[in-house]
């Protein structure tokens, strides 16, 4: 028995696939190998006996025309969908209570953070006697504390000169 | 008849109610304060110098402020009370006076007056205990404070 890749060169020779090299070369090997040389007849053979049997079909439109006919009848079929179930309590109270707890906990955290704040911010409201009494409020939110600074205009020359720096 | 009887008596509770309850608040709670005058420096007293250091809670208070001075003297020291919507003149030296209003919603409007020319009114809420504090610039880079604090009444 010839090896696999004479057995294949064989049949690539009878269906005229070789290389021409190696067509020169594998009709040589015919010539001398007779077990080869009857392979290829029978091959040959085979195949002749064979070629009337393969029906030749023809489409009756373009072949474009007769794939797109196929695939708008896919198109068409009834797709086998699931119905959609009736969303369940549980699903309808967790859609709704979810954002609802989510903007609950962002309200008290406002809450918390200025909400304190808002309501220990009593608006501390100066009203100057004349003009030229400036001043300025600090809390100490902590301590409860309400500061208003007032710079007089026969304090300003203290006040600007050199050390007097109030602040620390 | 009887039904009659138990309307008359329930009006009359209530009216008696709420002229009592108007009656309260326009006999009015008095509001107790404090009122300190503050001499902020940073040198230490004279020997001679009769003042005394502020409270202990004041001066921490105060220390807690951004100012530079770390010694604060109570000059003068002043209780009192006031009804709800009275005004209460208060003299804290020869130059300042302050007129402390008590308004709704624990409220308080102080006015100052300096070489008697009112300098300006502030308005705050000002609970028990919280300090309402107005302050100045004074001689030999030193400073003045009013302390006003609401106490506890009796």
């Amino acid at each position: 028995m010839k090896d696999q890749d004479i057995l294949l060169k064989v049949q690539a020779f009878v269906d005229g696939e070789l290389p021409e090299a190696e067509q020169a070369q594998m009709a040589a090997l015919a010539s001398r190998d007779p077990d080869v040389n009857a392979l290829i007849k029978e091959l040959k053979q085979t195949r002749q006996a064979l070629a009337g049997y393969d029906e030749k079909r023809e489409l009756p439109e373009s072949r474009e025309f007769y794939w797109s006919q196929i695939q708008r009848r896919i198109g068409t079929l009834p797709v086998d969908m699931p119905e959609p179930r009736p969303p369940s309590l549980m699903a309808t109270l967790a859609r709704w209570l979810v954002p609802a707890t989510c903007l609950a906990a962002l309200v008290a955290v406002g809450f918390m953070v200025f909400g304190g704040r808002q309501a220990s911010d009593d608006g501390v409201s100066w009203q100057a006697a004349y003009d030229g009494v400036n001043a300025f409020t600090y809390r100490d939110y902590d301590e409860g504390t309400t500061l208003l600074w007032l710079s007089y205009p026969a304090d300003n020359a203290v006040a600007d000169s050199g050390e007097a720096a109030t602040m620390n | 008849m009887t039904i009659h009887r138990f309307r008359l008596l329930a009006l009359s509770v209530l009216f008696g109610l709420t002229v009592g309850a108007g009656m309260a608040t326009a006999g009015g709670e008095r509001i107790a304060f404090e009122a300190t005058l503050v001499w902020g420096t940073n040198d230490p007293l004279p020997p001679d110098c009769k003042l005394k250091p502020v409270d202990e809670e004041v001066s921490r208070k105060l220390c807690k402020l951004p100012f530079k001075w770390k010694n604060y003297y109570a000059v003068r020291e002043q209780a009192f009370s006031v009804k709800l919507g009275d005004q209460k003149e208060v003299t804290m030296s020869e130059e300042c006076e302050i007129l402390v209003t008590p308004l709704k919603d624990d409220k308080v409007e102080l006015a100052l007056r300096g070489k008697g020319k009112m300098v300006g009114k502030v308005t705050q809420k000002l609970e028990v205990n919280r300090l309402l504090v107005t302050g100045g610039n004074a001689e030999n880079l030193t400073s003045w404070f009013v302390v006003l604090r609401r106490v506890q009444g009796d």
